[in-house]
């Protein structure tokens, strides 16, 4: 049918650009996976299901808007819902948290970034995700939009979240504790 | 090691309490995303995306939507096709 081809041929085209669009955001993806998740691996299965997700509902994204903050959505709703990961590390096990970091330290401020992330996952997810969401270049309404809370919400969890992260650090530091045993 | 990618946040209003850039944790928390954006993207990323494409050339336009999942429906089981596997080392 002519309608058919005509309709197929504008889809395609929407359907390159699209693809682009979910190309340019993977290392973004993966950055926001890592964080949430902590571990690389699951962070990486993460951001490529939600990358799956994306094109599958990609009817669904109007072009022009957002697209950071809608694939964000659908990988922090991925994460929160899928049952085994939101068991698995959303929950407060320093012990599993510390197994599964598996970024080598690097001399030069290698641990502080760790134990950020370590800090991180002793958050509660939505002020760990709300954390994030600033660090990826959202601004606070578009955090909003994506956890789908109020815009005061937001900001309480971002402020809660430092808090609770520099009284992480602050602790961790005075302990003098190297929560991998290794020389500090 | 930075990347390209415009600074961050640009807070819109103020951020609240006073804290800036030289906030040690807001600035491990920049680190920390950088860090991983500045990675290289493991292949799997880009032979998942190619497999969708094939995946819909075969299918045809009008079955365009490998996956049943919809924005709004994370629960959806993830079937990237089973191959969203860790990077090869």
């Amino acid at each position: 049918m002519n309608a058919v081809t005509v309709d197929a041929a504008a889809e395609a085209a929407a359907d390159r650009a699209f693809r682009s669009d979910l190309v340019a955001i993977i290392p973004s993806l993966r950055a926001f996976a890592r964080g949430l998740s902590g571990n690389r691996d699951l962070a990486d299965d993460l951001a490529q299901e939600a990358l799956a997700k994306a094109w599958g509902a990609r009817a669904s994204y109007t072009p022009g808007t957002n697209f950071r903050a809608w694939i964000f959505r659908i990988l922090r709703n991925h994460f929160y819902t899928t049952a085994t990961v939101a068991r698995r590390f959303t929950s407060y096990d320093p012990e599993a948290v510390e197994r599964l970091l598996t970024t080598p330290a690097t001399q030069e401020g290698g641990l502080m970034v760790e134990d950020l992330q370590r800090g991180l996952l002793t958050l509660a997810p939505e002020q760990r995700e709300a954390l994030l969401l600033l660090e990826s270049g959202l601004q606070w309404n578009e955090i909003a939009d994506v956890a789908g809370v109020p815009l005061g919400t937001v900001k309480s969890r971002i402020t809660r979240g430092r808090a609770a992260l520099k009284r992480y650090m602050e602790g961790a530091a005075e302990a003098g504790l190297d929560p991998r045993g290794g020389p500090r | 090691m930075t990347s390209d990618r415009k600074p961050p946040p640009a807070p819109p209003a103020s951020r609240s309490s006073g804290r800036r850039t030289e906030d040690p944790i807001v600035m491990g928390l920049r680190r920390l995303w950088s860090e991983v954006e500045s990675e290289g993207v493991p292949d799997d990323f880009l032979d998942l995306l190619d497999q969708i494409d094939s995946r819909r050339a075969e299918a045809g336009p009008e079955d365009a939507g490998p996956e049943d999942a919809g924005p709004e429906d994370p629960a959806a089981a993830p079937e990237t096709d089973g191959r969203g596997r860790k990077p090869g080392e």
